[in-house]
């Protein structure tokens, strides 16, 4: 797909995408969105660069592995469900902190794990994509 | 007790390392070769001697009980008694045990599983004694089929050869068939009752009804028959000689075949006063014990001689519980110890003739007395118990036998003729085992490579055999403890002196008469030559159980043909077809009321969306065109999506949305190089497809008009609304069941993800590898 | 409007088997999609249909005001959605796979396992 158009909107909207993809993630607790919406939402981002340019280049501006993408949301969704059992509650047991943080608001376990989620989802969405794509060609 | 049995799990996992180590690892510095028989046979030795510390103990009448929660709740525990019978049988288990694992340290020395061996042994000796002292039912269960499948992998252990891998599967199916009656057996008088030990079974004063009592009987009987061999079920006993010697011995004479008898022994307190048990168990027994020596003195093979006098004895064992007499009990607990010795050495015995001379027919074997005379002597002191000579233990069982059956109050002369017949034949049996072998006529056999076999071989039945004449003159030393062990058979309390001399009695004649017999038979048949009965005869229950397994087989074949032919479409028709009978004879009995409103506060944007789903349905279905298939199945995704948002469920819009696209985008990449829809099915394919797919189409649509005839709002709901924010500091509430409430699940959710994303990305790899 | 929706989710689920039972493979795959579809829209269904009101507290409240959508199907449904992708997407592959190593669009020459085949 050589379209021109396809190229400058994509090179366009892709920085939006992206911040609305991160928005999703952060207001998830409160309002629509969430990690699944956030990471979906940003993984389209690369590949309508795919679309637009090849997977080379996706993974070229992607910087890393989408794998290495799998790994980090997994561990910091294992990680999030950690600290509790340190405290000597059960595993998985939410943790908040007691001071508020400018946008996200009440910090906890459950926004590292949400975080996480956004990174698996947009790791093992990629992976699929850009391999069945690889292989396409 | 439970370190007893736990030790012996241990060495069984460790067995095959050592075996390894003291194997492979030759140690060149010192010369000395360690053979793992003998660094293993201690292990037996030091449980055995534990064991037999407990003698007086449990000969004064104390009952050592220890118990372990397992599952509390269905009243499984691990809780062990030793009482008088557990401990002879744990004393045989042990003892017996030391002696076969030396010997099969230098029998298997060259055989490359010996590793596998020892483990597969150690597994079933900790089966056994689990057996022996179990008190729980279901441990008793996990315990008695444990030694099924140790006593399969050791009936099979020469894998190699196809006899061997028949005779351990029939083993198996015929002990395991019966290890499921047992558990019925156990689970009915569980549930009727509420009674989880024998202990508790044995004190019981509640009365069954006569139906339970019936079933539980049968069900009890046929695991007693099958693990003992009893008739009809004996055949698996003769056809396991394919087994090596040392397994012979030990599984199928000394322990596992008593375990039948053993449970019988168990439930004897109890059932002894249920209507038929004793009857049963007699007729079985008689019967068995007698037809059992008649084959067996007609076979010319030595192991399957020994495993049909084997049978004989196990149905006098049966037969002493069903008369529940004050003698025929004390004559059980003898009768177990002395058959034990003298069949352990006979078995051992022939395993070392079959290691020198390299044959097991004694219509060839003689003469070996020169050649082997410790073997000879171990045989010797065998056959002589055997038979039933004075001092020997097998002398005092035989007058305990003749005494019960002499006391038994009805069918005296019918029992006594029993005995008096079976017992001949043993001896004769014991004459062509024991005696015949070695000092018999030396027939066309090559005696020249014959030589004394390793002192690891010799030894066990040596000892064993000696025991035997220890046992006998003995005898009122142990008293007390064999009155321990008929004391654990009934719920009386026995007590008997034993002696060995009973003077000049009727029963002594009976045994002298019964030697006469045993030598008469003997010489006939050394003289004439005998074809062996089975043989003669095709029996039924061989020829029943080949068929039964056959058909078995042809059937499952059949059925699994039929419903898995490859075909996906025959799987999903087969699956949706099922549903529909099953969802759909369930809907008419539905509590709800089917509500079906007809639509009238229905918007534009509602008729529309439906519209829209309709039409791109209709087009996924006719259309020809890969794209146009594709773009319409986006259309109802996206309509989906749209219905998410008109009924208050934002997030669902949104991941239905991306999901949606990614979908699409998904099948264009795939698609390329994936085929035309060429293939057009003709008209009656799809009418049959069409009325599937309609009768689950319209069983969806009634399922969700039932389930929605009465609204109502659910616990959860209330519960996480109400929660949500106060708990988990977040407003929308789908997303904090997500991330909080139920996070352990999404944890799930996303590990299933990565492992789709490997597979997917694995699947695409290899095969790119493969082309290169 | 249930009435309605059930019946859709049965069109939906009448079509998906339908696909399923078809020889071509890119339409067993739009068929398991469907049936995914169809899955949802049930669970989402038999919860009870709400109008503009989901289960998002409003600013000031403790609680999820008036009646409003039941969170704990949109939970499930949401989770499956994402699960569903996965699950089709492996499909979608395996089916393409087979294709390229055995040449054929039929269902119906997937029969043999893969040794047999060679």
């Amino acid at each position: 797909m050589n379209s021109l158009i396809l190229k400058t909107t994509v090179r366009f909207i892709n920085k939006l995408l992206l911040l609305f993809s991160v928005f999703l993630l952060l207001r998830g607790h409160n309002e629509p969105g969430g990690g699944f919406v956030g990471g979906l939402v940003a993984s389209t981002v690369f590949i309508l660069y795919t679309l637009s340019e090849g997977y080379k280049e996706a993974l070229a501006y992607l910087k890393v592995s989408p794998f290495s993408l799998i790994i980090v949301g997994l561990t910091t969704a294992i990680l999030s469900a950690l600290p509790s059992l340190f405290l000597g509650d059960a595993f998985m047991k939410a943790i908040w902190l007691e001071t508020r943080i400018p946008i996200i608001g009440k910090f906890g376990t459950p926004f590292v794990f949400d975080l996480g989620v956004y990174f698996l989802v947009l790791g093992i969405t990629l992976s699929i994509v850009l391999s069945l794509r690889k292989d396409s060609e | 007790m439970l370190i007893i049995l736990s030790i012996g799990i241990v060495v069984a996992i460790l067995a095959p390392f050592l075996v390894g180590s003291l194997r492979y690892s030759k140690n060149e510095i010192i010369n000395f070769n360690l053979n793992p028989g003998i660094v293993l046979s201690l292990i037996p030795v030091g449980m055995f001697i534990f064991f037999f510390s407990q003698i007086p103990l449990i000969s004064s009448g104390t009952i050592p009980f220890e118990s372990y929660p397992w599952i509390e709740s269905l009243s499984i525990n691990l809780s062990f008694r030793l009482d008088g019978i557990g401990l002879l049988f744990s004393l045989m288990i042990t003892g017996i045990g030391a002696g076969i694992v030396l010997y099969a340290g230098n029998y298997l020395n060259t055989h490359e599983d010996l590793g596998k061996f020892y483990c597969y042994l150690f597994l079933f000796m900790t089966a056994m004694i689990g057996v022996s002292v179990s008190d729980n039912f279901f441990a008793f269960f996990l315990f008695w089929e444990l030694t099924s499948i140790s006593s399969y992998l050791l009936i099979g252990f020469n894998h190699k050869e196809d006899k061997s891998r028949y005779s351990a599967l029939q083993a198996l199916l015929v002990t395991g068939g019966g290890g499921l009656a047992l558990f019925a057996g156990f689970l009915l008088l569980y549930t009727t009752t509420g009674i989880s030990s024998f202990s508790e079974l044995s004190i019981y004063n509640g009365t069954l009804s006569n139906a339970v009592e019936l079933s539980a009987m049968i069900l009890f009987i046929i695991g007693i028959s099958t693990k003992s061999a009893q008739m009809p079920f004996h055949f698996w006993l003769p056809a396991a000689m394919a087994a090596p010697t040392p397994v012979s011995a030990y599984l199928h004479s000394a322990t596992m075949v008593k375990a039948g008898v053993f449970l019988a022994a168990r439930l004897n307190p109890y059932f002894a006063s249920v209507e038929y048990w004793s009857e049963t168990l007699m007729i079985i027994g008689g019967t068995t014990m007698l037809i059992a020596a008649l084959m067996g003195v007609t076979q010319t093979d030595l192991k399957r001689l020994l495993a049909y006098s084997t049978l004989s004895v196990l149905g006098m064992l049966i037969t002493l519980i069903g008369m529940n007499s004050y003698e025929s009990l004390t004559a059980f607990g003898i009768v177990v110890a002395a058959h034990t010795l003298y069949k352990a050495t006979l078995f051992l015995v022939a395993g070392s003739v079959d290691h020198s001379v390299h044959t097991r027919d004694v219509t060839q074997l003689g003469a070996l007395s020169r050649i082997m005379p410790f073997t000879t002597t171990a045989g010797a002191l065998a056959a002589l118990s055997m038979l039933g000579v004075i001092p020997f233990a097998g002398f005092l069982a035989k007058e305990f036998v003749y005494e019960s059956a002499t006391q038994f109050g009805y069918n005296t002369v019918l029992l006594v003729f029993l005995f008096f017949v079976t017992n001949s034949l043993l001896g004769a049996i014991a004459l062509r085992t024991g005696i015949g072998v070695f000092w018999g006529k030396k027939n066309n056999i090559s005696t020249e490579h014959a030589h004394e076999s390793h002192w690891q071989i010799v030894v066990p039945p040596l000892v064993f055999g000696f025991l035997g004449i220890v046992l006998g003159i003995f005898t009122s030393g142990t008293t007390a403890f064999f009155n321990s062990v008929s004391n654990s058979l009934s719920r009386s309390t026995l007590l008997r002196e034993l002696h060995l001399w009973h003077g000049f009695t009727l029963i002594l004649l009976l045994s002298i008469i019964t030697i006469v017999a045993s030598y008469f038979i003997y010489t006939t048949i050394s003289k004439k030559g005998t074809t062996p009965l089975e043989l003669k005869f095709r029996l039924l229950p061989t020829a029943l159980f080949g068929s039964f397994i056959e058909i078995l087989f042809k059937v499952a074949g059949a059925v699994t043909k039929f419903f898995q032919n490859g075909k996906l479409r025959w799987y999903i028709s087969i699956t949706f077809l099922f549903a529909i009978i099953l969802i759909g004879s369930s809907l008419p009995f539905s509590t709800n009321a089917l509500t079906f409103t007809f639509p009238i506060h229905v918007t534009i944007y509602e008729w529309m969306l439906t519209a829209a789903i309709i039409v791109a349905l209709v087009i996924v279905i006719q259309s020809n065109s890969r794209l146009t298939a594709i773009a319409a199945m986006g259309i109802v995704g996206y309509a989906i999506a749209l219905f998410f948002v008109l009924y208050s469920a934002p997030d669902l819009a949104l991941t239905q949305f991306t999901i949606e696209t990614l979908t699409v985008v998904l099948f264009m990449f795939a698609i390329y190089k994936l085929p035309k829809n060429v293939t057009v099915p003709d008209r009656n394919t799809k009418l049959r497809d069409a009325s599937i797919a309609l009768s689950i189409g319209s069983i969806v649509t009634l399922s969700i008009l039932f389930a929605t005839g009465s609204p109502s709002v659910s616990e959860l709901e209330v519960f996480y609304n109400t929660r949500s924010l106060v708990e988990a500091y977040g407003r929308n509430v789908v997303n904090v069941i997500i991330v909080d409430f139920r996070a352990l699940d999404t944890l799930g959710e996303i590990i299933v993800l990565a492992v789709a994303a490997l597979g997917i990305v694995a699947l695409l790899q290899f095969s790119k590898g493969e082309q290169k | 409007m249930i009435s309605i929706l059930a019946i859709l989710a049965g069109l939906i689920t009448a079509t998906a088997v339908y696909l399923l039972l078809r020889k071509s493979l890119v339409r067993v795959i739009i068929g398991i999609v469907l049936l995914g579809h169809a899955a949802n829209l049930f669970l989402f269904v038999i919860s009870g249909l709400v109008k503009a009101n989901p289960p998002l507290i409003n600013a000031g409240n403790d609680t999820v005001t008036g009646v409003s959508a039941d969170p704990v199907p949109q939970a499930l449904i949401l989770t499956a959605i994402v699960i569903g992708f996965g699950v089709q997407a492996f499909a979608i592959v395996l089916f393409k796979k087979a294709h390229e190593k055995l040449n054929t669009d039929s269902m119906d020459s997937l029969t043999a396992t893969d040794s047999s085949r060679g």
